[in-house]
């Protein structure tokens, strides 16, 4: 099954909700979106964090900018102001998300041979 | 768009932001406002520090930020709305009075917001902290003040009054450019989808230049120029609420639809319903699209009802963070790394009785923020920071104190740097939040003229 980097088909940005985290991702190609949302699941998220949060986590979504957003409770050892974490902002969470390999049978249309070609030619 | 448009600047998303930034779009903008958000639960928690060392417990670069743009605000008719009043709102209030003075800058109305501060009342009501559920009265000693998150209405009527300066203790980010929309296309404070539409562009426009390329900037995915010379935003807003959001040429970074769509997902929860005290932003029905180099209207966004009562942030003395950091190189230096942490934990637990709970150990270049799948055996430098919780000043020292005797009595190749790098004390003040209704506040405005 092909495996697909978030990095490479979306950019993301995350900061805190007092000891939560929130975490979005925005696909380049809003053609990626319904992908994002069929693949990218609030369990895929929370597994990839793994020990590092305590979820739970509830995932909202904005299809009008092509968005996913994540709030991830339990993720920021008690806020900014009392972690002992290095990043209690959470402002390095948007890097750890985009690491997340979602295997999967289809791929986005972004990755598509189709659309590679295109953008090959029109390249 | 409508035919009048209101320009709103960014003058700062922090307290210590760039000054050059804010004096350039003071300066060049053409701006009818420039806005300052000074503050943040960081920002707090250091006011409530400062009062406590009994130092003025205001915005401490509030006198920086007015000698950086004053004079191009008087000049280009730009009138300025900070929260920077903190603890001290009288006091950011003299100061900006001083500090007109100083320029030469007679006749300034700067109005300031009183009342913000219900300590006695909370005291008095013994709320339920929304976060534990139990009385405030619980907290004891710890309870170090109540300060509400003000909305925009206190500004807008000092606007009315002809303020060319408005100082609160904390109004909200986004609320400080609600304010002025408000004010001059004499929105309804209940026409909730125009409140929307106005708190959502303060929110694209309260982090600065977090909208302007900072914080989205990937050298290799999306790659900036000029973040050493980054332009504030500059917000252009129709009386619908829609706006053009961009910034001046010649500024170094980058507004598109993507650093927009970034923006507006930072520190939400539920998009349809961002909650602040002036209203509710449903940013699910938000349009974003480029209309021109480093131009992107924003509009569509629609609003709720503002929320019932007003929510007060309880700060809490919450002990201490100690915190010693090593370097160490080199072959098997995460392992000497390991076993350093291994000697100061081993010592702190036996001799100093602390909990192993209360510590953490952070190998930075290896897996401080996550667990990369980093080769351990491939790096060759890592740093050991060591930090625990601790009740008093005197038992978090013991951390640096026991990391700084490792260079001598610890593993080989050992770095420790200057005094700075070797880690230190910081007390702690956290925050919680009790409901209270918004007629409890005594909000009062005070006007000085410079």
């Amino acid at each position: 099954m092909p495996k697909v980097k978030l990095y490479d088909i979306c950019h993301a940005r995350s900061g805190d909700k007092g000891a939560a985290v929130n975490i979005a991702l925005i696909a380049y190609d809003p053609a990626d979106y319904p992908w994002l949302a069929a693949h990218v699941t609030t369990e895929a998220m929370l597994a990839h964090f793994g020990a590092w949060v305590e979820g739970p986590a509830v995932r909202y979504e904005l299809a009008n900018i092509g968005a996913l957003n994540f709030v991830i409770q339990g993720a920021l050892d008690g806020g900014v102001t009392k972690a002992l974490m290095i990043d209690g902002h959470g402002k390095g969470h948007s890097t750890i998300a985009l690491e997340l390999e979602i295997e999967a049978d289809d791929l986005p249309p972004s990755l598509q041979p189709a659309a590679r070609t295109e953008q090959d030619v029109s390249a | 768009m409508s035919e009048r448009t209101l320009r709103l600047g960014a003058g700062s998303a922090h307290e210590g932001d760039d000054l050059r930034a804010s004096a350039k779009v003071a300066r060049e903008g053409a701006l009818d406002y420039i806005v300052f958000d000074c503050t943040s639960e960081k920002a707090i928690s250091f006011a409530y520090q400062r009062r406590l060392a009994g130092l003025p417990a205001y915005d401490d670069k509030w006198e920086l930020k007015l000698h950086a743009v004053l004079p191009h605000c008087t000049a280009n008719g730009t009138r300025i709305i900070a929260n920077s009043g903190g603890l001290d709102p009288a006091g950011a209030g003299e100061a900006a009075v001083r500090v007109a003075r100083e320029l030469g800058k007679k006749g300034l109305t700067v109005a300031y917001v009183e009342g913000a501060d219900v300590t006695d009342i909370v005291r008095r009501q013994n709320p339920v902290l929304l976060e534990t559920g139990r009385p405030v009265s619980e907290l004891g000693n710890s309870f170090l003040g109540a300060l509400a998150y003000g909305g925009s209405d206190e500004i807008v009527a000092a606007l009315r009054k002809g303020a060319d300066i408005v100082i609160t203790p904390r109004a909200g980010d986004s609320e400080q450019f609600l304010a002025p929309m408000m004010h001059e296309f004499a929105w309804s404070a209940d026409d909730w989808d125009r409140i929307g539409a106005g708190l959502g562009i303060g929110h694209l426009m309260e982090c600065a230049a977090q909208v302007s390329g900072g914080y989205f900037a990937d050298p290799v995915k999306k790659p900036v120029t000029g973040l050493d010379r980054l332009g504030f935003p500059i917000a252009e807003v129709g009386e619908t609420g829609e706006a053009i959001i961009t910034k001046l040429d010649g500024t170094g970074g980058l507004i598109s639809e993507a650093t927009v769509k970034e923006q507006l997902t930072y520190e939400i929860g539920d998009p349809a319903n961002y909650v602040h005290a002036a209203g509710v932003v449903d940013f699910t029905t938000t349009r974003v699209a480029e209309v021109g180099p480093d131009r992107v209207r924003v509009s569509g966004t629609t609003g709720k009802p503002r929320p019932e009562r007003a929510r007060v942030a309880i700060a809490v003395r919450d002990g201490f963070v100690g915190m010693g950091r090593i370097i160490y190189g080199g072959t098997g230096c995460y392992t000497k790394a390991r076993i350093a942490a291994d000697i100061v934990r081993d010592q702190l637990v036996e001799r100093f009785q602390v909990e192993p709970a209360d510590l953490r150990f952070d190998y930075i270049g290896v897996n401080s923020l996550f667990d990369w799948g980093v080769d351990t055996d491939a790096v060759r430098e890592v740093e050991l920071r060591v930090t625990g919780r601790f009740p008093s000043r005197e038992a978090a020292r013991r951390v640096q104190m026991l990391v700084s005797q490792l260079p001598v009595s610890g593993p080989c190749g050992a770095a420790w740097g200057r005094p700075m790098d070797q880690g230190g004390v910081e007390e702690i003040v956290t925050f919680q939040s009790v409901l209270i209704d918004r007629s409890d506040i005594p909000y009062r405005i005070q006007y000085l003229t410079s």
